[in-house]
């Protein structure tokens, strides 16, 4: 269980980009973290990891606060940076040495992992590319098998067949007790995997809720409704997109990039659902 | 429960810090090699005279004082080339579990961060010392099994019937009293070096001051302790025995690693 309570953060004094963030996630299961450019999906991320302390407010996971830093908590924590952090070692001797600092890390697994993803593990990181190199951290990642693993921006790199190996692990291989946030731009990437969605935007979680939820609470179509109150309308390929309230509770595909437009476009928009997240 | 300190993650740390820093070590101790054969063929030196001299001609006076009179400039300052590993080493330690949030995160405590580099630089050093000594040992047989004989006989013919061997002359190894005070020294400054890297990391100016004050403390207590002679020859006795002397010291790294674990306590990548 991961719970942040009122949780302020600047990198400057004068300027911050979290402020006030409150977060409860009890349940686990694969959230997609989403936000602008700069929104504060990164620093969050480090918060909820312990990478990074509040200046006020406190992250507490598992009822134990990050900042405490106990090794019992971080043995239950991943995080995998956007960035590229390992050493220039095989990917087979990252796992020896690494591996072993997390008491469900799984050798085998992470051996068939880099299989899938067709990398030698015995080539030194740096003859790897870019891509490779990035296999080789998600496949160590996954492989750690800790309870909270925080991914951002894992796909950066990858080619489309393995943006899809890596979608075939996240949905085969997380289990349910794991709680995974994936912090990305690419919307296509993960909708069909994500079961939750959360969204940053001027500096506060606006919505934190579960895909069922909010198929619950939205209607997305593009064909024009009589009775379902419209909410926000946008251009696509195939004709108008509308957001609608949907109070019968029909059944329609939810479409990320609309609801992400539509909370950027009207900040007000989720103001009066039961949803917004700032009234929790 | 809090777990602050355990060897097998300290195994495991040690083991990262050999492999990271492995080829940097064995950078050194060939460099150390090859420093030990230059600083004994340079041109002018013994060894490249004696090579380049004609075999009639025998040795001369001044090589034979040259050669029971201290070492000019090899291995007593080659002691110290170890020390330029020491610093980049903890540096780049520092900066990996500053800089990297995935080593940041890492199950590690801030103990074991600590031991991790402190141990590391000292097997480092250890096996440098030793590489060191070694050379050193077997240079010193050579200059005598070359020189000696030839050397004491000159000697001798000008009227030194037992000349003075400088215990730094070519014909001993050094004193292992001066590896132990080098070796000291620069575990020391391993101490002071990722103290200073981890406090201008984040400067907070209480814990600055409080480190001036140690700092200042232990300057004081050093004089206090220490005698000071104009000549390095003369043996004086020190304030307080070698217990309180022994201990000071030891005082003095514990509140050292105290000082960077909590450093590295505060840590944020």
């Amino acid at each position: 269980m991961i719970i942040a309570k009122q949780i302020s953060f600047g990198y400057t004094k004068k300027d911050q980009v979290l402020n006030s963030l409150s977060l409860d996630l009890e349940r686990p299961g694969i959230y997609g973290l989403l936000g602008k450019n700069g929104a504060g999906k990164t620093t969050l991320l480090k918060l909820l990891a312990g990478s990074l302390f509040p200046d006020r407010g406190q992250v507490y996971i598992d009822n134990v606060s990050t900042q405490e830093r106990q090794i019992i908590s971080r043995q239950q924590v991943y995080y995998l940076a956007e960035h590229l952090e390992s050493p220039d070692w095989s990917a087979h001797r990252l796992g020896n040495i690494y591996g072993r600092l997390y008491p469900n890390f799984d050798h085998t697994r992470y051996l068939y992992y880099l299989d899938i993803f067709e990398v030698s593990p015995d080539t030194s990181h740096k003859s790897l590319s870019m891509g490779q190199q990035k296999k080789v951290e998600i496949a160590f990642a996954l492989a750690t098998q800790v309870p909270y693993l925080f991914m951002d921006e894992p796909t950066n790199g990858l080619d489309i067949l393995s943006k899809k190996q890596f979608r075939r692990l996240i949905s085969q291989y997380i289990s349910e007790e794991q709680l995974l946030i994936i912090s990305t731009h690419q919307f296509r990437e993960i909708d069909r995997v994500i079961d939750h969605l959360l969204i940053v935007d001027h500096k506060k979680l606006v919505l934190n809720q579960s895909l069922y939820d909010i198929g619950q609470q939205f209607l997305f179509t593009n064909t024009p409704m009589e009775d379902e109150q419209l909410l926000f309308q946008d251009e696509g390929m195939l004709g108008n997109y509308g957001l609608y309230t949907n109070p019968s509770k029909r059944d329609s595909t939810l479409d990320i990039e609309l609801l992400f437009t539509a909370i950027h476009g009207c900040p007000d928009l989720l103001k009066n659902m039961q949803y917004y997240e700032n009234n929790v | 429960m809090k777990t602050t300190f355990n060897f097998t993650r300290l195994g495991i740390g040690l083991r990262e810090f050999y492999y990271l820093y492995r080829k940097d070590f064995r950078t050194m101790a060939l460099l150390v090699f090859i420093l030990a054969i230059l600083g004994n063929l340079y041109p002018t030196s013994i060894f490249y005279e004696h090579i380049m001299r004609d075999s009639k001609e025998t040795l001369s006076i001044d090589t034979a004082f040259k050669l029971i009179s201290g070492k000019s400039v090899t291995f007593k300052q080659l002691i110290f080339i170890p020390g330029l590993l020491v610093i980049p080493v903890i540096f780049q330690y520092i900066k990996r579990i500053r800089t990297i949030v995935s080593r940041n995160l890492l199950p590690l405590s801030a103990w074991e961060n600590t031991m991790v580099p402190i141990l590391g630089t000292f097997v480092m050093l250890l096996v440098l010392f030793s590489e060191i000594y070694l050379l050193d040992t077997a240079i010193a047989q050579i200059y005598r099994q070359i020189f000696f004989k030839d050397a004491m006989e000159l000697l001798a013919q000008n009227g030194q019937l037992y000349p003075y061997i400088d215990p730094y002359a070519y014909f001993n190894p050094i004193p292992l009293s001066f590896y132990l005070f080098s070796f000291s020294k620069l575990i020391v400054i391993s101490i002071v070096v990722m103290i200073g890297l981890l406090s201008i990391w984040k400067i907070n100016f209480l814990g600055l001051v409080g480190i001036f004050a140690l700092i200042g403390g232990i300057y004081l207590v050093n004089m206090w302790l220490s005698v000071r002679t104009y000549n390095s020859d003369i043996t004086a006795l020190t304030y307080g025995s070698s217990m309180i002397q022994m201990i000071y010291q030891l005082f003095l790294l514990i509140i050292g690693l105290y000082t960077i674990k909590q450093l590295f306590k505060e840590g944020q990548v």
